[in-house]
């Protein structure tokens, strides 16, 4: 017995270092991707939207930006250096590995470890200090709000010439959805009295930080046709953007197929694994599993031995780009990869009940603000995640990688575009609920300004910002406006006036409530802006529209003079939440209220109202029209150009048209069209129809003239159905762009 | 938009008093089944946090679990935190629609000093009155989730009604 188990003891420990050396051999082995590639400042990658500086704590209000980074553990005098890159040059892959490489320019004298952590709240290197991150906004913690753990950590020693940190995680965290604030660089050590001196951006670029990220792209081109009991897939395998990683190549795509929702973020193939044809991955069937290099593949009874698809049904496709080692384009991290390119059609026997979605893009969570275009080219998103997207409004591909900001952004952002822009520049101005406003360079993504208006704290904000374009307007530059959502007080908001080059406010903004209006002998309270302003050329003023305490007895329809501040009250309207419109010839505004009232104490819902307002005096043309469909949903639409005017708006339960006549003034209602928790409704010169969403999963297409529904574009009408939000419509490619509640933006060819 | 307060109300001490002799006496009583399996100092404690939703402008905050989008303009989600180690922490709050798809996400950093034993609150606020979940009519069971340091720790759903 005793010998027996003594051979066992030793054919045990034999296969156990038999083990230990396979595995050894396997970590050993270079990781396999197909491509990569290195971020560094150079003659042909700028690193735009690079930045780094040194947050010294002996200094604590200085900002440190120069040819050094700086990191030390000395007690009282702790240096952190602080970097984010730019990851321009891959805006649509799925990354497998990254490294950050720190160049020594001066070492310590002593062995000493460094941390990458990543940073937690957004900041701008010309700005950042050790109390400051931006503007005037601190940090929650002095010396940089980062992670408690560091990503990645590297020693250096007084013969060190580089510090390189593993950051895979991070990077691949980045392209799905959380905010890129780069990293901060801090000695795990301190206190100690090691310094390492580091080349930073400025420097030359030899000793410019390094990002080496190796990843998987995503198809491109990818579109989806339907037709009887089929639908046709076509892609495109793109060309390399890095350099190979040994001898992979791009080989085929695998393909997961789900109906009435798309396939959801935990559900991919697994790196170096072949998935079995017609298996099932999370909530994904493999539908098509190839390796020769297709670009097509026709889902029907011929080709898709899974099961063809049926007619009448949206079926939603993930397309996953294989290289020849069976690494796919998705980010294997544990909370489920949300950046493989998707599309969806809806197969029917007839040409006319066919759909198809032209593309398909993530944006990580809600937003159901109208996307704002650049038509033909651009269409920009917010997310309540702090990032921005630009969206190229053919393929539907990322023009570059999200843009990390401070805060959500819950309102449109209007992107106007080089020629109409007094900055040169196509250019997209930005209110989030970090309360600080930007101007972003819709080319390259970098920030052009970015400013928090107020001397300390920060303003609330949730309507987005209008711009009167110096083009139109004369002056000597674009000014943006917009208002604060500051809850604690019914009374005393502000709206602000910023120079659209610089940021800087105007001589008469703020404007603060209570506000001395032209109007009335009495200053007058402002409450809560929700909304977002509107630029009245023709009469050179700018209207917005706020709360008034859920009663009458303050006035919620602002009417400013953009040069003065000189501000007219329009009294007794209600609360209003919904943003006014103009008809084309700005002869008459239109608004439309909450409908609430304070009942005993409580504010309670009640009718709303649509009022036609003279905006040469403010006085109201004739009686509201008053509905009895809750409040109205983000501005009403005027459709035509001459009076009578056709106004459309929703409410709660359904879509409304009016006409107005000027003379006599008076409302008529046309017709009611009932849809679940319409958006915006949306129409264009010369179309016979009017396009809304809805928390159906669709938008509806209704005919004009009758509100009936004519035919529905599905965005998500399964497990994960979501709201859509307000639509925008691109006259060049004649598509419509929505965003919706199940965390992308879709884009349909119109009419439907 | 976030913020963090550090409690320091004598009664809320008081609390803490009373329930650290409870836990005590406890201790004593079951044999020391906190203790770490080498029998040494017990294995601290991990991180834990409760809920609560206010009506910010209500005069007070009793701890409610449904909510008018009409009459309420914010909701305040406060997060108590217990057994934080002292350190730089990152919070992710997830704010989930009803369905369970993603309305927001903000992270918080925050630090908490060695040997502290101040209650940590993190407070967001959540705009309602004229936002997307009055005017598309988002009602129904939502959920906060809170993680620490990228490691989920508590959940807990609120109702809002029209």
């Amino acid at each position: 017995m005793y010998q027996q188990h003594s051979i066992i003891r030793l054919e045990r420990t034999s296969w156990r270092r038999w083990c230990a050396l396979v595995t050894a051999l396997l970590i050993a082995a270079p990781v396999i991707a197909r491509e990569q590639i290195v971020l560094q400042k150079s003659g042909t990658d700028p690193q735009a939207r690079g930045e780094d500086a040194t947050l010294n704590q002996a200094s604590p209000n200085s900002n440190n930006v120069g040819n050094t980074l700086t990191v030390s553990g000395i007690t009282g005098a702790n240096d952190r250096a602080i970097l984010e890159f730019d990851l321009s040059r891959i805006p649509n892959v799925g990354v497998k590995s990254a490294t950050l490489t720190l160049n020594v320019v001066t070492a310590p004298s002593a062995s000493v470890t460094y941390g990458a952590y990543p940073v937690s709240a957004f900041w701008q290197a010309n700005a950042a200090t050790w109390k400051t991150r931006v503007a005037t906004t601190t940090w929650t913690t002095a010396g940089g709000d980062a992670a408690a753990t560091a990503t990645g950590t590297a020693t250096v020693n007084a013969s060190s010439t580089t510090a390189a940190f593993t950051v895979t995680g991070d990077v691949q965290n980045w392209y799905n959805g959380s905010a890129n604030y780069g990293w901060l660089i801090k000695d795990q050590g301190a206190p100690d009295t090691s310094t390492t001196v580091f080349g930073s951006k400025q420097a030359s670029n030899a000793t410019s930080p390094e990002l080496t990220v190796q990843f998987v792209q995503n198809v491109t081109g990818l579109t989806a046709t339907p037709g009887n009991a089929s639908v046709t897939l076509g892609w495109k395998i793109p060309a390399l953007i890095g350099t190979p990683v040994g001898a992979e190549t791009y080989k085929g795509v695998v393909i997961l197929r789900r109906a009435g929702s798309p396939v959801d973020k935990s559900s991919f193939p697994t790196d170096k694994v072949n998935p079995t044809l017609c298996s099932t991955l999370g909530t994904g069937v493999v539908v098509f599993n190839d390796s020769t290099g297709q670009t097509s593949f026709t889902d029907n009874v011929a080709n898709d031995t899974c099961g063809a698809p049926a007619n009448g049904t949206t079926y939603f496709y993930k397309v996953f780009l294989r290289d020849s080692s069976n690494y796919y384009s998705y980010q294997p991290i544990a909370n489920g990869s949300t950046y493989t390119d998707e599309i969806s059609a809806t197969p029917a026997a007839t040409v006319a009940a066919q759909q198809n979605t032209q593309w398909i893009a993530a944006t990580f969570a809600t937003d159901l603000a109208s996307p704002s275009l650049i038509p033909g080219l651009v269409a920009a998103m917010g997310s309540q995640t702090d990032l921005l997207f630009f969206i190229n409004a053919v393929s539907g591909m990322r023009q570059f990688v999200p843009i990390s900001l401070g805060g959500s952004i819950a309102s449109r952002s209007p992107l106007i575009d080089a020629a109409s822009s007094s900055t040169g520049l196509d250019i997209d101005y930005v209110t989030d609920q970090d309360g600080l406003i930007y101007a972003i360079n819709t080319d390259t993504g970098v920030i052009d300004w970015v400013v928090n208006p107020i001397t300390s704290g920060a303003l609330s904000l949730q309507g987005g910002p209008a711009v009167q374009l110096e083009s139109v307007a004369g002056g000597s530059n674009d000014v943006v406006f917009f208002g604060t959502r500051n809850t604690t007080t019914t009374t005393a908001n502000q709206i602000f006036a910023l120079n659209g080059n610089t940021g800087a406010n105007l001589s008469w903004s703020p404007l603060t409530g209570p506000i001395m209006v032209t109007n009335s002998m009495t200053a007058q309270n402002l409450d809560i802006i929700n909304s977002t302003p509107l630029v009245d050329y023709v009469h050179g003023v700018i209207w917005v529209t706020s709360r008034s305490a859920c009663g009458t007895a303050q006035p919620s329809l602002w009417q400013i003079n953009p040069t003065t501040g000189a501000t007219m009250a329009i009294p007794n309207l209600g609360d209003i939440d919904a943003s006014p419109t103009l008809t084309y010839s700005s002869d008459v505004l239109f608004v439309g209220t909450v409908g609430d009232s304070i009942v005993g104490t409580t504010c309670t819902a009640g009718n709303s109202s649509i009022y036609a307002i003279n905006p040469t005096t403010g006085a109201p043309l004739g009686l509201p029209y008053v509905s009895t469909d809750g409040p109205i949903v983000s501005y009403p639409v005027v459709l035509n150009a001459a009076p009578p005017y056709f106004v459309i708006f929703s409410g709660t339960t359904a879509v409304h048209l009016l006409t107005f006549s000027v003379s006599p003034p008076a409302f008529t209602p046309v017709w009611s069209k009932t849809i679940a928790n319409p958006s915006a409704p949306i129409s264009y010169t010369g179309s016979s129809y009017v396009y809304v969403g809805s928390s159906d999963g669709t938008i509806h297409e209704l005919l004009l003239t009758t509100g009936a529904d004519i035919k529905d574009e599905v965005t998500n009408i399964g497990a994960t159905k979501g709201t859509v939000g307000d639509p925008s419509i691109d006259e060049v490619l004649s598509r419509i762009y929505v965003t919706t509640t199940d965390q992308r933006a879709y884009g349909f060819t119109i009419p439907f | 938009m976030f913020r963090l307060i550090h409690l320091a109300a004598r009664s809320y001490r008081n609390s803490i008093f009373l329930a650290a002799l409870v836990l005590f006496a406890a201790i004593q009583f079951s044999g020391c089944q906190m203790t770490s399996a080498n029998g040494g100092t017990p294995p601290p404690a991990a991180p834990s946090a409760t809920f609560s939703f206010c009506d910010k402008e209500a005069p007070s905050c009793d701890n409610e679990t449904s909510f008018s989008a009409t009459a309420t303009r914010d909701l305040e989600v406060k997060v108590s935190w217990q057994n934080v180690p002292a350190g730089s922490h990152v919070q992710t709050l997830e704010i989930l629609l009803p369905g369970g798809n993603l309305y927001q996400q903000t992270q918080m950093a925050f630090g908490v000093s060695q040997g502290s034993d101040e209650p940590l609150v993190a407070i967001q606020t959540l705009p309602v009155a004229g936002t997307w979940i009055q005017q598309r009519h988002l009602m129904g069971e939502w959920t906060a989730r809170v993680s620490l340091d990228g490691q989920v720790v508590a959940t807990q759903t609120v109702e809002l009604t029209p």
